[in-house]
């Protein structure tokens, strides 16, 4: 009897075998599969439809500064398989923008309007992508790029404490 | 005309001395938590630290109450957020930082989005370190405020 990961896998690399790059299963309960980024929608599309994922639990960013890519990770949740899928695509650092899952997944909403303030990801299709977390007057670039400075260094900022406060 | 009765009033030095005895014991606290520090406020305000011994009593109307704890970090978005809970406290008005990240920044020393040290937005009277300070360490804080309230007396 085929669990329901392995399930998974197989016929998601029977209905798109050009465009996932990787697919495996991790541990019980869990999947990751790499698709190609201009796929990704109807990959979510599939997802949801034929298998079953019904709830988006998470959308994240993770800076790949050496090899200059962006990869974001869709988390998705089937309730009734208790399958969670890792749902990952590579998109250029230099441009990166990437076709939004709200029509997939309407709870992408928040996530990925913060996966847009945290890493400046431009996810085409999305209504409403203003701050979040960060300050209303926040003008810098995106905090969790790898390249981000902070404006001055905290050794500075505590010398210059101390010297208000009149130590040494 | 009425203001005057009690400017003059305040000269006189026992008068003085028990107005100061009741602003310092009847400290009553804004219910306002920034920041992890939250859950030591219930420990020391609930029965068995019991502040409200001292007179601090923590009250969810910000015009009626003399203190405000800054409990934990405060990001740069809460702080306006702060700021305006303390503009709406009448005067006097006293602040006590709990906990290193309010003192300091703490563990987000080297944030983007944490404020390094509350004092750079509020004056802070009396600072608590710890992470978090025992309910012990906050009654200690609130006698340290009164002390000071009862020495240096009337703001003028």
């Amino acid at each position: 009897m085929t669990s329901m990961e392995e399930k998974v896998v197989e016929s998601i690399k029977t209905r798109f075998p050009e465009d996932i790059i990787e697919a495996k299963v991790q541990r019980k309960n869990r999947v990751s599969i790499s698709v190609r980024s201009d796929k990704i929608y109807d990959v979510g599309l599939f997802l949801r439809d034929e298998l079953g994922f019904n709830h988006i639990t998470s959308v994240s960013g993770v800076d790949y500064i050496d090899t200059k890519e962006f990869e974001v990770i869709y988390n998705v949740w089937a309730i009734d398989g208790k399958v969670l899928v890792s749902l990952r695509t590579k998109i250029p650092r230099d441009n990166p923008t990437l076709k939004s899952l709200i029509k997939v997944w309407e709870g992408a909403f928040y996530h990925e309007r913060e996966t847009w303030e945290m890493f400046g990801i431009k996810f085409e299709g999305h209504p409403n992508l203003s701050l979040l977390l960060l300050p209303e007057d926040w003008d810098g670039p995106p905090p969790l790029r790898k390249d981000f400075l902070l404006p001055d260094t905290p050794q500075e900022k505590l010398e210059e404490k101390i010297k208000r406060a009149g130590g040494q | 005309m009425l203001e005057k009765i009690g400017k003059s009033l305040m000269n006189i030095k026992l008068l003085r001395k028990i107005f100061n005895w009741g602003r310092a014991w009847s400290l009553w606290s804004v219910h306002l938590e920034t920041g992890c520090c939250g859950p030591e406020d219930m420990a020391r305000a609930c029965a068995r630290f019991d502040t409200e011994r001292f007179g601090t009593l923590p009250f969810p109307t910000l015009r009626e109450c003399d203190l405000i704890f800054v409990t934990g970090f405060v990001t740069k978005k809460m702080a306006k957020r702060l700021k305006l809970a303390y503009e709406q406290m009448p005067e006097p008005k006293y602040v006590i930082a709990i906990g290193h990240c309010s003192i300091s920044g703490g563990l987000w020393w080297d944030s983007y989005s944490v404020v390094q040290g509350v004092d750079e937005i509020l004056p802070v009277d009396v600072y608590v370190p710890g992470c978090p300070p025992r309910p012990e360490a906050w009654i200690q804080g609130i006698r340290m405020l009164q002390e000071k309230i009862a020495k240096e007396g009337l703001k003028k």
